[in-house]
């Protein structure tokens, strides 16, 4: 897909001030998101995934504050909306689904009518009109018996349902982007997949980007046309799915795929990454992976990696891919991961 | 339903009985003494002192009275005032008066509401601002001021500057009523903001308002369509019973502007030792409580569809 | 007999004091004797030309005050015992005898009063042209001699009237005791059924001979049986009204049920908030004396939310408390400066009664004060060298001396028939000199007596400072105990005798008193008819009747077993009390007999066996003639509100002056 991309991120920096310190938790991230396309960003809890997408949106907590870069969308950038430009994109032409759907409902209102409120505001449609869009939305989800459902409660729905819901208020509007932060986290596995399922069928019907955050590399696997590695503040890998999978280069992408429990030998314990994220108040030099990177080159502490192209679709941001780097030996885990793959999905 | 309202019944029923017998008791341990004034306890001879005690009713045994203190409750008989108003019922003494209390008290209420909830909404809507900081500097000195201290100052101030009547007088019902209703309204109207905004803050943080957030939702939409709908579920479970002890009426407030209602009722009566208008004060007030959250646990179910009513008492 | 506990000037007892049953002019003597003969005409000047014109015009709709706490409790004045009733029913119901403006006892109801040689028959001729009206202004009945049959009946019946007002009745009348205890022990019911034909029976000392005469028997001589006639107790009843209520229905009278004989009917009335008196067209006297056109009571808290309504004009008077009497008179272009004027003196004569058996808090005899306080000289220390004008400034800062009290019995009950003041002579026969304007009369030097007194009492085993405990309410505010410590410091000296003060909680009477736990109990007494044994014969001995020997000084249990520092005082007592038996026994001759009680009473102080404290006569506001009211110290008309002069502008300390003048000046004519 060589198209303009609708999103386009550029050296976004996003700092936090906690307590009088600035913490500095993005740290000039770049990415674009193509039409049509599902890009997964994967990354640690505190890697900064939630927040870089908050800001697609304009849902940055009230301590943070973009200090650098821009976010194109639609030729504005976004990164200097003010709240009321915010109005105009958020449920209409960027949506976010949420990650827990047990808290994410009003449990006072009726679900059509939370639906509802969204089609009303942004549609101008009122009345008999949006409570038949509402019901219809509902359907589309795959809620049965959608009439009788628009009349209840949260609490009368289990978790699939009241995340299908969720799905449904994002969707009501048709937006062009739609972000899911770890949508079926909270779910149980057969649940999974069928949110899953549901939201590509909508993003096909409605021809939404989307983008889904997730530390899960299965369901990245399941869903994902690109995916992009975060960590520690900054997207240090981005390509194509296959290209991720079978054709990292990354140290930390590495150590994602070598942690993936389809990998596990029966007996063995399960790798690990060790040592913890870098803190981000302070200043990082260098690359903010190699402290955890048993096989860190020398300059990897000294000098900060800049992005290598390994193809058009594929980058990389390690020194491992300079020509004068020494040869690096991938882990032997995932060395064939493709073989394995296909044999352990069928 | 129905079957839980009349268990709800039969509890109150007997919560009403206990409170009244334990008072009774208790007034019965005072020595009698109490019963006469001043005066009285010089002049009279033992005679003459067991006489009246005899006419009140105060020397049988405390078990034969209470028996026919239960069976005079049953026929609804609830006595003779001795001491609040020689001779005249007890029923008379205080119906004359409820209603003046009932009448400002409710006023005040909602006045209170009103004021106090918008107050508390702009609180949060501005939280942290100037507006926010005045309204704690409002609630803070509404409560750390003593209530006479506050009172006296609305009335200087009305009386002198304003030019309103300094007290309750029922021919002039309504200018009169001014300054006790703001009087009454002075607390409550920071107490209601007070809770408005805590409630109010607490939802903010959900996450069904960072998704109404997201859905686009402008602040004012989400203000009062989520936040405050919201908050007011817990509160609203006071509103009854606050509305129905209006009808008790404020001790400071109705002594202050000598508005004729129930406040300074009860402690009157116990100074002066009237047994009947004791007892049947605090029947009165048990029931009004007991209604009061009956009611409230009522709304709470209307209110909020996640709760309803069950057979172990009270909404949950 | 209405007792007003004061414990001491101190600022809550005194905000809450109210105009209770007041007496003007008592910085006059009050004239007129109590003779044998009454005549008719209410003595009391008709509305004729103000006596000061200060350019105001008269007050038609009056708005005055009461203190909530003093909210009336019934309106059957056969029933009420509180002075906060009878000052409401005083303007609504009437008895055989009242006062005028001088103190002097009138008729009311009545024409004229005779007694017989020996005083023990008493005949009052009632007038004809009373009407009993209900309270739309409706006549429903005559007054008739009947009424006070049914009147006295319902007494002293103990089932109807719960044996309020007995003692009076049952002191003096024939067969009225017995018939009380008879219906002691009745059952109620037998009891309610009596009727006043079953008194008649029973031998009690009342008769009707004719529907306008009522003849009293009195067990003893008793010259001044018609001071009696004045009160609650000797009340009519309208036997048509009892009979439409029944006695539970009389009993639980109100304003709107009963009947009126007064001035003024009750047309509104709102518990804890006001009442409305409007004129009684049907009222016997409206000729001879000026009403207003309606009368406003209106309830408040206290005197600082009064003050805020006179401030805005909303009430014709109000007494002032010490804090804003003292922001008013600090500064001279205050508004109010020259409006502060002296207000309606209470009736009670205030005394700090020593108590000569004191006991420590675990009951042992408080030995060391038992001693000093049966000395003469100590007590004379005491009464001649506290100077105690600071306490009277905290009740009226404007003429503090004018407070001050020499004697035991009140000043203006009792008049030599010369007009000269019974205390007048008590003091003559103390040898006070005249007030100099500057400090109390009663002060002396005592250093010689002190130094006498401590040589005395050393020997006899006191140790110095003697403590003199006195009592607060706890809580309380114990501003005026501190003055008063520190006036014993500096007239006393720490070295001879220091006051201190215990706690209670809620009852002075259960904690303190009756423990015997004080030295000296600050008290006021209140006539209960106009004579001096009313006073005086509460300190003998040998009576079981005499309350403060009992109750307050102890003395009576003193005179059982007295120790033998203790032999002098008691002889000092017996020789008071026989004082008091000669005088007492003189029924005779008024002049006589108040000469002699005079010699008693001048005994009593000499040797200060109490010691005499102040009269309360506290500071106002108000567009009232305080002069023009009715002088009650016994009996209940002080609240009457007829012949009142007012004026829409507020009077001025100057025509308070010219008032006095005129007052003294009618008082030889009356």
């Amino acid at each position: 897909m060589e198209k303009k991309p609708i999103i386009s991120a550029r050296d976004v920096e996003i700092e936090f001030s906690l307590r009088g310190r600035t913490l500095k938790a993005i740290r000039k991230c770049s990415l674009d998101l193509y039409e049509g396309e599902t890009l997964a960003i994967v990354g640690e809890s505190g890697s900064g995934k939630s927040v870089f997408t908050k800001t697609f949106v304009g849902m940055l907590d009230a301590n943070g504050r973009i200090t650098g870069g821009s976010i194109e969308f639609e030729g504005q950038d976004m990164a200097k909306f003010k709240e009321k430009d915010w109005l105009k994109i958020r449920g209409k032409k960027i949506s976010m689904v949420m990650q827990d759907p047990m808290t994410s409902l009003n449990p006072l209102k009726k679900i059509g009518k939370q639906i509802q409120e969204s089609i009303e505001h942004h549609q101008g449609l009122k009345g008999e009109a949006a409570k038949k869009a509402a019901i219809e939305m509902l359907a589309k989800v795959g809620i049965p018996d959608p009439e009788r459902r628009y009349n209840q409660y949260p609490h009368e729905f289990s978790g699939g349902m009241r995340q299908r819901v969720v799905i449904a208020i994002a969707a009501a509007c048709k937006p062009q982007v739609l972000i899911c932060d770890e949508p079926t986290t909270a779910l149980d596995v057969t649940i999974q997949a069928q949110i899953l399922q549901l939201i590509r069928d909508l993003q096909k019907e409605l021809g939404m980007s989307v983008i889904y955050i997730t530390h899960d590399l299965g369901v990245v696997a399941n869903v994902a046309d690109r995916v992009a590695v975060m960590y520690a503040g900054q997207i240090v890998e981005y390509g194509t799915v296959e290209e991720i999978f079978y054709d990292a280069w990354h140290p930390y992408t590495w150590a994602l795929l070598q942690a993936l429990p389809q990998l596990g030998v029966k007996g063995e314990a399960l790798p690990t990454i060790d040592g913890t994220p870098p803190n981000l108040f302070n200043e990082i030099h260098g690359d903010a992976f190699a402290p955890r990177n048993k096989k860190a080159l020398a300059i990897d502490f000294v000098q900060e990696p800049p992005f290598f192209k390994v193809s058009e679709t594929h980058s990389a941001k390690t020194w491992y891919l300079d020509p004068r780097a020494p040869k690096v030996e991938r882990p032997h885990s995932i060395q064939n991961l493709r073989e394995k793959m296909e044999a352990a999905h069928g | 339903m129905i079957k839980y309202t009349i268990k709800r019944l039969l509890q109150s029923l007997i919560t009403i009985l206990l409170a009244v017998t334990i008072v009774f008791l208790l007034l019965r341990l005072l020595p009698t003494d109490y019963y006469f004034t001043e005066d009285q306890l010089m002049k009279f001879t033992t005679e003459q002192k067991n006489a009246a005690l005899e006419a009140a009713g105060l020397l049988d045994p405390v078990g034969e009275q209470l028996v026919r203190f239960y069976g005079q409750i049953l026929h609804l008989d609830f006595g003779i005032s001795r001491r609040i108003q020689s001779g005249i019922a007890v029923t008379q003494v205080i119906g004359s008066k409820f209603e003046v209390s009932m009448r400002l008290g409710l006023i005040s209420l909602a006045i209170s509401l009103v004021l106090g909830v918008i107050l508390g909404i702009l609180q949060t809507v501005f939280k942290d601002k100037l507006i926010d900081h005045l309204g704690t500097v409002y609630t803070v000195f509404v409560n750390a001021v003593p209530a006479l201290v506050s009172y006296s100052l609305v009335l200087v101030f009305g009386s002198k500057v304003l030019g309103l009547p300094a007290l309750y007088s029922t021919r002039n019902v309504g200018p009169s009523s001014i300054l006790p209703v703001a009087c009454l309204s002075l607390a409550s109207i920071a107490g209601y903001a007070l809770w408005t905004r805590r409630y109010m803050v607490d939802e903010l943080t959900r996450d069904y308002i960072k998704l109404a957030k997201v859905k686009g939702l402008n602040t004012r939409e989400i203000m009062i369509s989520h936040v405050l709908r919201n908050a007011m579920v817990p509160m609203v479970q006071y509103i009854p019973a606050s509305m129905l002890l209006t009808i008790g009426g404020s001790l400071l407030v109705e002594r202050f502007f000598s508005v004729p209602g129930m406040g300074p009722l009860l402690t009157d009566a116990i100074n002066r030792y009237d047994v009947n208008v004791v007892q049947t004060l605090v029947m009165f007030y048990a029931a009004l409580g007991i209604v009061g959250v009956f009611l409230g646990d009522i709304l709470m179910m209307l209110v909020d569809p996640r709760i309803t009513l069950t057979e172990k008492g009270g909404a949950r | 007999m209405n007792m007003n506990k004061k414990h001491m000037i101190d600022r809550r007892t005194f905000m809450k004091a109210a105009g209770a049953v007041g007496a003007a002019g008592l910085l006059a003597a009050c004239g007129g004797s109590s003779s044998s003969t009454g005549t008719a005409g209410s003595g009391a000047a008709s509305g004729s030309a103000p006596v000061v014109d200060n350019g105001g015009d008269p007050i038609a709709n009056l708005v005055t005050w009461e203190l909530a706490l003093r909210e009336l409790q019934t309106w059957n004045v056969l029933y009420s015992q509180n002075a906060a009733d009878l000052n409401v029913l005083c303007n609504c119901v009437n008895g055989l005898v009242t006062n005028n403006i001088y103190g002097q006892f009138v008729p009311d109801v009545c024409t004229e009063w005779t007694q017989n040689e020996d005083a023990t028959e008493w005949t009052f001729k009632l007038r004809d042209d009373v009407t009993w009206s209900d309270v739309n202004g409706e006549v429903k009945a005559n007054l008739t001699s009947q009424d006070f049959l049914v009147g006295l009946e319902w007494v002293l019946n103990a089932k109807k009237n719960e044996n309020m007002n007995t003692s009076m009745p049952n002191n003096y009348i024939v067969g009225a005791k017995e018939y009380n205890e008879y219906t002691n022990e009745l059952g109620e019911d037998e009891a309610k059924a009596l009727t006043y034909e079953d008194m008649l029976e029973h031998g009690v000392g009342i008769s009707a001979p004719d529907d306008y005469t009522v003849v009293y028997t009195c067990k003893v001589p008793c010259p001044y049986f018609h001071t009696v006639a004045s009160g609650a107790c000797l009340f009519p009843a309208p036997k048509a009204l009892v009979d439409e209520l029944g006695v539970d229905g009389f009993l639980g009278l109100d304003n709107t049920t009963m009947w009126y004989t007064g001035p003024y009917v009750v047309n509104e009335y709102i518990q804890n908030n006001s009442k409305v008196f409007v004129p009684n067209p049907n009222y016997f006297n409206a000729a001879n004396e000026s009403r207003f056109e309606s009368v406003t009571v209106r309830i408040i808290d206290d005197t600082v939310v009064g003050f805020q309504l006179y401030d805005a004009g909303e009430v014709d008077e109000m007494e002032l408390a010490e804090a804003p009497a003292s922001t008013i008179l600090a500064d001279p272009n205050h508004k109010y400066y020259n409006n502060v004027v002296e207000a309606t003196p209470k009736k009670y004569s205030y005394q700090y009664h020593l108590c000569f058996n004191r006991k420590n808090e675990d009951g042992t005899p408080d030995e060391n004060w038992n001693k000093a306080v049966a000395n003469t000289k100590f007590r004379q220390c005491l009464m001649h060298g506290l100077d105690l004008l600071d306490s009277y400034k905290r009740v009226n800062q404007l003429k503090p001396l004018d407070l001050e009290n020499l004697c035991y019995t009140m000043k203006g009950l009792c008049t030599f028939s010369d007009g000269r003041d019974y205390t007048d002579r008590v003091i003559e026969l103390l040898g006070y000199p005249k007030s100099d304007g500057k400090q109390l009369r009663r002060l002396k030097d005592i250093t010689q007596l002190k130094a006498e007194c401590m040589e005395e009492l050393s020997a006899i085993g006191v140790t110095f400072p003697v403590t003199l405990y006195s009592y607060v309410k706890a809580g309380a505010s114990t501003d005026g105990m501190l003055v008063l410590q520190q006036i014993f410091k500096d007239c006393l000296g720490d070295d001879f005798v220091k006051l201190d003060w215990l706690n209670y909680i809620t009852s002075m009477d259960q904690e303190i008193r009756i423990p015997h736990l004080a030295c000296w109990y600050g008290s006021g007494w209140g006539a209960d008819y106009a004579d001096v044994s009313n006073f005086l014969g509460q300190e003998i001995l040998h009576d079981d009747n005499a309350y403060y020997a009992h109750e307050y000084s102890y003395i009576a249990e003193v005179a059982e077993d007295p120790k033998d520092y203790q032999k002098e005082l008691i002889e000092q007592f017996e020789e008071f009390t026989r004082l008091y038996n000669e005088a007492n026994a003189i029924v005779d001759d008024t002049d006589a007999r108040y000469n002699a009680f005079a010699q008693a009473e001048a005994y009593f102080l000499e040797n200060v066996l109490t010691v005499p404290n102040y009269y309360e006569i506290g500071l106002q506001l108000t567009h009232i003639n305080l002069y023009s009211k009715i002088n009650t110290l016994c009996g209940i008309a002080a609240y009457k509100y007829v012949n009142w002069e007012t004026s829409t502008e507020a009077y001025t300390a100057d025509d308070f002056a010219a008032f006095a003048e005129v007052y003294e000046a009618g008082k030889g004519v009356a």
